[in-house]
């Protein structure tokens, strides 16, 4: 039986095979993660994953075995990511490389929540695409690709980014709005 | 072993990374509700004085003579430097529970909501106490700006043109005369043959009183009224009491 992530996030204080497997098991969406927010290289990516998975390593002890680690990890990432955004100064101008599951995704967010027709869709392109993801603040690119590519609920939106459901569902709401207006702007 | 893991694990030895111990967190945790006890104690603190300064250090009977008018004179004795610190305590404690464990979980107004209240709830009562009186007395004792700034601030009650004399008598002309210093040192004569005074006061040199009334002159003035200060009401009420 595969043993919870909770329990291996305990296991791992005393056992670093135990935390060698915790990094197995988050390096793929934590990486994808962080290039969805960023759009950094790969390689530079993957330094800000190995400095969140130190993070995690060195507040093992605060992580509260109540709460999802899926979430704890996050938030570190998350938290580690717009650190480096802050630091190399890219935060509104980076660009977004998505991937086609990405721009699949994405483009059902307009489907269903801006009632345009999908014959149009089908005629953007991934670029307009991650060109609009592109024009968003961090705060708003965050939540959608939190809830639309990691498919995280309101309360691990909540956990991650330390701000009440509510006002998840209020950046939620507004970044869909800002992409909605981007994109109807961008199609004209 | 992934490669990234395999680098972790080693950059993890190599620079001899130790996960750190538990009680550094139990601390920490017990330092932010410490900290935002505080600031809700310290704003609690200023509500109390800000109180004693409106209701005790004040004469609501006069303000309507202040420059100003009614809406004027109470603008003027606002007690501004408590209301700032209660807003910066408000901040504070908004911000340390912000960084407790499950703090960013309650929306921010209502922490904010919820921080103003206990700070006038525990304010009143401090205020109802008389603790208020004993800080504000401590405060003046032991910090001289803090006096001198409340000094400053209580020669609003300077107002002669508008019918508001506040001072100390120097001496007592018989039965219709007084003289007195007022907040700035200049020697008034006051006719007091027709002024109301409450009915435990005794007039003595060295007592600080209101004279309400109006100018007759140069160093002139005629009293409708004479109301005891703060510091007086204080004697009043202490050999009342005996």
């Amino acid at each position: 039986m595969k043993i919870s992530d909770e329990k291996l996030a305990l296991q791992s204080l005393k056992n670093e095979e135990a935390f060698a497997q915790l990094v197995e098991r988050f390096e793929a969406k934590l990486l994808r993660y962080i290039q969805r927010l960023t759009a950094l290289p790969q390689n530079h990516a993957e330094d800000i994953l190995q400095e969140v998975f130190i993070k995690i390593y060195k507040n093992l002890n605060s992580f509260n075995p109540k709460l999802k680690f899926s979430s704890w990890a996050y938030r570190i990432t998350h938290n580690e990511t717009i650190n480096q955004i802050k630091k190399i100064k890219r935060n509104t101008d980076l660009p977004l490389e998505t991937d086609n599951e990405d721009e699949q995704n994405l483009l059902n967010i307009l489907e269903s929540d801006t009632n345009i027709k999908e014959e149009t869709i089908q005629k953007e392109t991934a670029a307009e695409v991650r060109n609009i993801l592109n024009k968003l603040p961090i705060k708003y690119r965050d939540v959608l690709v939190l809830y639309y590519l990691e498919q995280k609920d309101y309360n691990e939106i909540s956990d991650i980014i330390r701000k009440p459901s509510g006002t998840v569902a209020t950046l939620l709401h507004r970044a869909k709005s800002k992409f909605k207006t981007l994109y109807n702007e961008q199609i004209k | 072993m992934s490669k990234l893991s395999k680098n972790v694990i080693d950059k993890i030895h190599e620079k001899h990374i130790k996960p750190l111990p538990k009680w550094l967190f139990i601390i920490g945790h017990i330092a932010l509700w410490l900290l935002f006890a505080l600031s809700i104690f310290i704003g609690a603190a200023a509500v109390s004085l800000g109180l004693h300064k409106l209701f005790v250090l004040n004469d609501w009977g006069i303000i309507g003579r202040l420059p100003g008018g009614h809406i004027g004179g109470f603008l003027l004795i606002l007690p501004y430097i408590w209301i700032l610190i209660l807003g910066l305590m408000v901040l504070a404690a908004f911000h340390l529970f912000k960084h407790t464990e499950k703090g960013y979980k309650i929306s921010p107004w209502l922490v904010v909501g919820i921080s103003v209240v206990i700070s006038f709830i525990v304010g009143s009562l401090m205020f109802a106490n008389r603790t208020a009186e004993g800080m504000e007395n401590f405060m003046r004792e032991k910090l001289p700006q803090y006096r001198e700034f409340q000094e400053f601030r209580e020669k609003v009650w300077h107002a002669p043109e508008q019918g508001v004399l506040p001072g100390r008598i120097i001496s007592i002309e018989g039965k219709s005369m007084i003289i007195m210093d007022d907040l700035n040192g200049e020697k008034w004569e006051v006719d007091i043959s027709k002024a109301q005074v409450p009915p435990l006061m005794k007039l003595k040199v060295d007592d600080l009183i209101i004279a309400v009334g109006k100018i007759e002159g140069k160093g002139e003035f005629k009293a409708d009224s004479i109301k005891p200060t703060k510091v007086l009401k204080d004697r009043l009420r202490k050999s009342f009491k005996r």
